[in-house]
């Protein structure tokens, strides 16, 4: 039996898809099942990070309806045989599934899966309460940026509000040179006002970008500063880093961004 | 290092200031009141000094605590103390 994990945030375009995308595969050559859902119904592009749009015949919508099998839905990529994405419809909207639909595709997909990763909407509408029906736990990803974190508060609350409590924080898009200058907000103060605790930090890196084109998530090449990040998170969200990953991702911090200590 | 905020402290302080408005629904207009309220009540027992008075909402964990510091003229109790007189009397 695997677990499911919603990956959210309030505000959009922080990197929810991004890094739904990267934990995937960093989990994948963990050498995990892993099922990746689209749950951005209407606004799918899950399937065009990781350069599976054309591969797809079903959707999230189809399974739901009992219009095809699950199986039948699920896109496997052959870059890394074990991952599979679970395309959102692009023509329908939030409402054409509803949260106990999602419920029961989710503990489908954890019977088969270890891990079952969740792309949510931006928002805190029906979008939100589709995404986070069938999680066991909660990743919410932000920028240090003043409007972003404070959504991030806000879908926190959400988030316990909805039995979700004690999700874990990615921090995104740090600008190492901009920190060093102080005009940016210091991670650690994000999660000291968030109090929820750091999952990982992931730099700015137009390398994200520039192979997003390509449809090649950055956890798959050698050398990116974002997608060793992004590997290093899924090993600590895999369980493979214990207790003293806050202090070694700490450390890397203070590195990336240049405080001697 | 020049006497301005740099803009990372400064985007931290707003921040705070608007998720403890958020979390709490509070704004400046009723903190002023509740803090006026306040030191109506605390002055019938204390000679408080209200210009140094400081009434502040904090985040704390994922809740808020209501902080208030109110520095006494005197460490002496009212002569008339309290309503009816009747409260904490030695
Ligand atoms: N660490 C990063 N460095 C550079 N660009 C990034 C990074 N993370 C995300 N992006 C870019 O930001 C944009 C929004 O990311 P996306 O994952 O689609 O956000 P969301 O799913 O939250 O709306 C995309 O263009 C993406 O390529
Ligand atoms: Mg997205």
């Amino acid at each position: 039996m695997g677990q499911s994990v919603v990956i959210t945030s309030g505000k959009g375009g922080v990197g929810k898809t991004t890094a739904a995308a990267n934990l995937g595969v960093g989990l994948a050559v963990l050498g995990r099942r892993v099922a990746l859902v689209d749950a951005d119904i209407g606004l799918r592009n899950l399937d065009v990070v990781l350069g599976l749009e054309d591969r797809i015949v079903y959707d999230l919508v189809d399974v739901a309806d009992g219009f095809c099998r699950l199986r039948q839905a699920l896109v496997r990529d052959r870059r890394w045989p074990e991952l599979f994405l679970l395309p959102a419809a692009q023509t329908k909207d939030k409402t054409a599934v509803t949260p106990d639909q999602m419920r029961a595709l989710c503990a489908d997909l954890k019977r088969e899966f270890d891990y079952v990763l969740v792309d949510s909407p931006a928002g805190i509408e029906q979008g939100f309460r589709n995404a986070v029906a069938g999680a066991d736990r909660a990743v919410v990803v932000t920028t240090p940026e003043v409007t972003a974190v404070r959504d991030a508060d806000r879908i926190i609350g959400l988030l316990e509000a909805c039995q979700l409590p004690d999700p874990s924080l990615i921090v995104n898009r740090v600008r190492p040179g901009l920190v060093r200058r102080g005009e940016m907000m210091d991670v650690q103060d994000v999660a000291d006002l968030l109090a929820v605790p750091l999952l990982g930090v992931v730099p700015e890196d137009e390398a994200v970008i520039t192979l997003a084109n390509r449809g090649e998530p950055v956890a798959a090449v050698p050398g990116s500063r974002a997608g060793a990040a992004f590997l290093a998170i899924a090993r600590r969200l895999d369980g493979q880093e214990g207790e003293g990953a806050s202090q070694g991702l700490m450390g890397r911090l203070r590195r990336l961004v240049g405080w001697g200590r | 290092m020049g006497a301005v905020t740099r803009g990372g402290r400064l985007a931290s302080d707003r921040l705070r200031s608007m998720v403890v408005g958020d979390r709490t629904g509070m704004n400046s207009r009723l903190l002023k009141a509740l803090r006026a309220e306040m030191l109506g009540v605390v002055s019938r027992y204390l000679e408080v000094d209200e210009a140094g008075a400081e009434v502040r909402l904090l985040a704390s964990g994922r809740g808020c605590s209501l902080v208030a510091c109110l520095p006494l003229f005197r460490c002496r109790r009212r002569v008339q103390t309290g309503p009816a007189d009747g409260v904490g009397r030695v």
